[in-house]
């Protein structure tokens, strides 16, 4: 387990976890932030965070990817909420997605496939909502504006969608 | 709930009191700074409303996937590098690895070399004994193993004019309609470029463009390899080429 030997302070389980995950990382708060100096800033922090404090984490509450995986989230909707995005001025190209559904990558690991057959059985509608908050980092009133829809429905359609992941997913996954 | 809610005549907001759906939306990142902030102070005192932001996390980070990878500048690894106080530590302690990998190797051709007789093991050898040895240049080694796991997975050798070869050792674990791509990652370079796909077993032969402290990725992509010339998959083995 990576996590634990960087609570031992080793270094190559430090570089290892890296060149891992750095690129998932990356881009996720890339997407987020859309300026590459933030989505940079939210990784080093967050690695940073999980060198200093890697003993803290435990192993009984979840898996390590998620936990990186969210701190790095957390800094980027963060430094978006404290900067915004539009004052940002350089506003990335749309990304173009050449997947035909890259929600099919997510079959490449058995998490991802739980979620894959879950996300299934939400609406379509429902389920993109989900996605623009989760890969934009949207907040409920940008997402209403991005999709042109009253806020409250934008609420309850993400709830209800939520609603059904947890009944399909279950426990503490 | 706002007041414009209400002016929503097909507004129904489902489960009102529910707290663990309250932590699903923080976790996605929908709630205003101020409600996040609210919900963070709760979780401090709450375990439950903890262990629900916990549980969202593991349920929705798969989701991470369906983002198309990029890698990072290569300077963020040595701002992290500096902030650590790692930059010399990772080097000093890669190097006695290289002997460990020269024995498998040397053990793995042998082992190899014998399957073809005797006789060609002899010409094998006349041939090294021919060979001036100041001449052959050392090849370039890497193990390449998964995260969390010190046990290799595929042996790399990079010898002369880019020639490499790839030997599967370990117990693959993938996706029957994915397939294995290798990628080098040079020091410096922005983004990997790819060397070839791996079949699931016994050994490949590839043209690697590569130095001593190229980066070997090696990530899970849709049958045929990536259709955009990055990664578009996981990364599920790395290792590090290195000369001794």
């Amino acid at each position: 387990m990576l996590l634990a030997r960087c609570a031992q302070g080793d270094g190559i389980a430090f570089r290892r976890l890296y060149e891992f995950q750095s690129a998932t990382l990356y881009s996720v708060a890339l997407r987020i932030t859309r300026q590459p100096a933030l989505a940079a800033d939210a990784v080093h922090d967050a690695m940073l965070q999980v060198w200093r404090n890697a003993a803290r984490f435990d192993p009984a509450r979840g898996n390590a990817r998620a936990w990186l995986l969210s701190l790095v989230r957390y800094r980027a909707l963060d430094s978006v909420a404290r900067i915004g995005r539009e004052v940002l001025g350089a506003e990335l190209p749309e990304v173009a997605d050449t997947d035909p559904d890259p929600l099919d990558r997510l079959l490449a690991t058995r998490e991802g496939t739980a979620l894959h057959r879950c996300l299934q059985e939400v609406e379509a509608d429902r389920r993109n909502l989900v996605m623009l908050a989760f890969v934009e980092g949207l907040t409920h009133t940008e997402v209403a504006a991005r999709v042109g829809q009253p806020l409250g429905s934008v609420k309850s359609s993400i709830r209800r969608a939520l609603l059904s992941l947890r009944a399909c997913l279950g426990g503490s996954a | 709930m706002t007041p414009s809610d209400l002016d929503d005549p097909a507004f129904e907001y489902p489960a009102p009191g529910d707290r663990d759906l309250d932590a699903a939306e923080y976790v996605l990142g929908l709630l205003s700074p101020d409600q996040a902030r609210a919900i963070e102070a709760l979780a401090m005192q709450d375990s439950v409303i903890a262990a629900s932001i916990v549980a969202w996390q593991n349920r929705l980070s798969p989701l991470a996937a369906a983002v198309t990878p990029e890698f990072p500048p290569p300077e963020l690894w040595h701002r992290l590098a500096l902030a650590t106080g790692l930059q010399k530590v990772v080097l000093r302690r890669t190097v006695p690895r290289r002997s460990a990998l020269e024995k498998v190797w040397r053990n793995l051709a042998l082992w190899r070399g014998a399957t073809f007789g005797a006789a060609a093991l002899a010409a094998g050898l006349a041939f090294l004994v021919l060979t001036p040895k100041p001449l052959a240049p050392e090849p370039l080694l890497a193990a390449l193993s998964p995260q969390g796991s010190p046990g290799a997975v595929f042996l790399v050798r990079v010898g002369e004019r880019g020639q490499a070869t790839v030997i599967a050792v370990g117990r693959l674990n993938i996706p029957l309609d994915r397939t294995l791509e290798l990628w080098a990652l040079r020091e410096g370079a922005p983004a990997p470029v790819s060397l070839g796909l791996l079949p699931g077993g016994g050994r490949t032969l590839l043209r690697a463009n590569v130095t001593a402290g190229t980066r070997l990725l090696v990530s899970q992509e849709p049958t045929g390899g990536s259709p955009t010339g990055a990664p578009t998959g996981p990364v599920v083995y790395a290792g590090l080429l290195t000369n001794g």
